[in-house]
């Protein structure tokens, strides 16, 4: 039998084993099958392996994706076609339902932020909180009854459970990521260059998180245990594949700590055994709503120079290549220390407040982006130093993402649209500072003045270009008072990069083509 | 996780549910995605290789499919043309972004000590951990997936959608715009390849 016959009988096997043959053909086939031994033995084989691959293992996708792909699209449909291909929709919107759209995306962003410090304010004895987004709010924080029990649910420990609370609940695995979770999370991948160095730099990561001050909430099952064994807040925690962390994010950890805290871990991931295995932070939200894909900062570790890029792209996977600098860096004054061979080498408290500066969302930056209906952004937006104050004049890690909302707060969102269509609408006017609040043009545009902490001294809201698009002030129980230390909390992996395999030598190309794609080629797919 | 081909899909209803996101109801869009979201998923996750990866491209597949509706026709069903985004996003996710693989904080090793070569056990976690299943099946299985991720992306993308998702022969061709002898042929090949690989790496099996 030629090699050309054999093909395709080999391909007349394949679709007679899926019920692809005509009358003809399988009468044929079957013929061949009751003749020749060898022609059976192929058929056996080709089923034995259709039988294996089908019986691979599913997965049901992460219940995530129906909730996140659903608030995108009622934000979306809420700001007017931000997402869709064509603005002509959001053009096409009165100004008033644009104003509150934004007025939507400003509560988004300080909503993060009251949730953010909302631990903060309890801790600090302000009883039930100092902000609402729901005006009317339930029971103060209490204990957490224990997962299972009845009556407990995940929005109910969302929104009267602190993050330990919720801990110890076992909450769901999505809860981890959102800032009803009561903190703000951030990716860190942390991109080495080779298996070795990505061993280390595990190690390394286990090593400070085991032998310094963070506790290893692990092995806490109650609250006495939960106090003894977590000082101030910093802890690290694993939790559980599937309970606490969705079950694909295995090789992660959530490390919970302050600024100051996180110094020496970024020293420890900063440090690189040589100069020429490059190991790379990529940080960025853990979800940003539709933006995780501009608001991903890389970092060159152990690079002569701290080299910023502000990369466009899912997770900000660089291009195939050595990590590379672009001109565009932001890595600005960052201090520095003199590695052996005299380069400069940032360190770790600067680089962290470097990465996070570098993936902040400007609130602003949301409305440019809601008025030019593009969903990428070249060039970050310089940022003002202070957009949020704290009591200091200086500013907590993070402040202005714009993280994943659980469903809870989805009610919330509603109830603060409404409250916000009742305020008055007030134009922006000379802003009045607070501390290091600043007000800065760009492109004709006013970046957000600082908020107060003083509800007397509240934002003036953000104007844009257009006149009759202004935003109302944020409520004043919106705005908070931060503390001198916030707290972060970053999902760490370590992860090797490696390069492109080589593509197989042998590509079928189109003048390869066997007898029967040359002859059905030219009829149409569907 | 389960085993086994799923239902197929209906396209009247299908059609429905997609005029009415375009008439403003948004929330039929969520009925699609719920309907969609696992095949969408194991399609994406057996073409790129990974759990995370398969995620973000499934929620990416079903916005860019939502931003799309205004142009989508009518022509082909609303899942062929959803696959069709998927398994693009998919490919050119495996082709185009750098490749990394995640470091096993099992394997961390230094001079950190017991107590962080012990948490770095406790942090791993074995994606595959069923008692149930024999050894033998889950070392063919897992050979399977092997021989599965060293295909090459078309080869890899027909048996993903015949073999895994069940698609038939026109739908694979209409979901990766290829004609219909180009799907058998490369189903051929691609089975040729698996059934190589898998013998090559447990002999006596199939």
């Amino acid at each position: 039998m030629s090699r050309i016959d054999r093909e395709q009988l080999g391909e007349w096997l394949t679709a007679y084993i899926d019920g692809e043959l005509n009358t003809e053909q399988i009468e044929l086939i079957e013929r061949l099958l009751r003749e020749d031994e060898a022609v059976r033995r192929l058929l056996d084989e080709l089923r034995r392996t259709v039988d294996l691959v089908s019986s691979l293992p599913r997965h049901d996708a992460p219940g995530s994706i129906a909730e996140d792909v659903q608030f995108r699209v009622e934000r979306s449909d809420l700001l007017g076609g931000l997402e869709e291909a064509g603005a002509t929709a959001g053009a096409q919107r009165s100004p008033i339902l644009t104003l509150i759209s934004m007025a939507a995306v400003l509560g988004f962003v300080v909503g993060g932020l009251w949730i953010m410090n909302r631990r903060e304010a309890h801790q600090a004895g302000s009883g039930k909180g100092i902000v609402a987004l729901a005006p009317e709010r339930e029971a103060e924080p209490g204990p957490a009854e224990p997962a299972g029990s009845e009556g407990v649910t995940d929005s109910k420990l969302l929104a009267t459970a602190d993050f330990r609370q919720k801990l110890l609940a076992g909450m769901g695995a999505d809860a981890v990521c959102s800032h009803g979770f009561d903190n703000e999370t951030v990716r860190l991948q942390v991109v080495v260059r080779n298996e070795a160095e990505g061993e280390a730099t595990a190690a390394r990561l286990l090593g400070y998180l085991a032998e310094h001050r963070l506790a290893d909430l692990a092995d806490v099952t109650s609250g006495d245990d939960l106090a003894h064994a977590a000082p101030a807040g910093g802890f690290y925690y694993r939790g559980s594949p599937g309970v606490n962390f969705p079950e694909e994010k295995q090789q992660q950890i959530l490390v919970r700590a302050s600024r100051r805290e996180f110094d020496g871990l970024m020293d420890e991931l900063a440090r690189s055994k040589a100069t020429t295995q490059s190991a790379a932070l990529i940080a960025g939200p853990l979800s940003i709503r539709g933006f995780e894909r501009i608001r991903t900062a890389l970092y060159g570790l152990g690079e002569p120079t701290p080299q910023f890029l502000s990369l466009s792209g899912r997770g900000g996977a660089p291009s195939n290549g050595p990590i590379q600098a672009d001109s565009s860096s932001r890595a600005g004054s960052a201090r520095h220390e003199r590695n052996a061979s005299g380069g400069a080498r940032p360190t770790g408290g600067k680089l962290f407040e470097d990465l996070i500066k570098a993936i902040r969302v400007d609130p602003q930056m949301l409305a440019d982006l809601a008025e030019s209906g593009s969903d990428e952004v070249s060039e970050m937006p310089a940022v003002p130093a202070s957009v949020v104050t704290d009591a200091a004049g200086g500013t907590a890690a993070g402040k202005g993402l714009v993280l994943k909302e659980p469903p809870s707060l989805v009610e919330r969102r509603a109830k603060l649209l409404d409250e916000t269509r009742r305020r008055s609408i007030e134009t922006v006017g000379a802003p009045r500072t607070a501390g290091k609040a600043v007000s800065s043009k760009k492109r004709g545009r006013v970046h957000p003045t600082g908020t107060s902490t003083s509800p007397a001294q509240a934002g003036r809201g953000i104007r844009v270009d257009k006149p009759d698009a202004i935003l109302p002030a944020p409520p004043r129980d919106l705005v908070v008072a931060q503390p001198a230390e916030a707290y972060v909390t970053l999902v760490v992996q370590v992860l090797v990069a490696e390069p492109e395999p080589p593509r197989p030598p042998s590509r079928a190309r189109p003048s390869a083509k066997s007898r029967s794609e040359q002859r059905d080629d030219s009829s149409p797919a569907e | 996780m389960t085993t086994g081909r799923v239902t197929r899909s209906t396209p009247v209803e299908d059609a429905e549910l997609v005029e009415k996101v375009k008439a403003g109801h948004t929330e039929a869009y969520g009925q699609l995605v719920r309907k969609y979201q696992d095949r969408v998923f194991n399609t994406c996750w057996r073409i790129c290789g990974h759990l995370e990866d398969a995620r973000d491209l499934t929620q990416e597949a079903f916005l860019k499919a939502f931003e799309g509706l205004g142009t989508f026709r009518r022509q082909s069903g609303f899942y062929t043309w959803l696959f069709r985004l998927a398994v693009n996003l998919a490919l050119s996710h495996r082709r185009g972004a750098r490749r990394r693989r995640h470091v096993s904080l099992d394997q961390a090793t230094g001079a950190a000590g017991t107590q962080a070569e012990t948490l770095a056990k406790r942090v791993g976690h074995e994606p595959d951990d069923d008692p149930a299943r024999s050894a033998s099946e889950a070392e063919l299985q897992a050979c399977a997936v092997r021989a599965l991720h060293a295909l090459d992306d078309e080869h890899r993308a027909v048996i993903v959608l015949r073999d895994i998702e069940g698609f038939d022969y026109q739908e694979v061709g209409a979901i990766l715009e290829i004609p219909l002898g180009t799907v058998k042929s490369r189903l051929h090949r691609a089975r040729m390849a698996l059934r190589q690989a898998i013998r090559s790496s447990l002999p006596g099996e199939t």
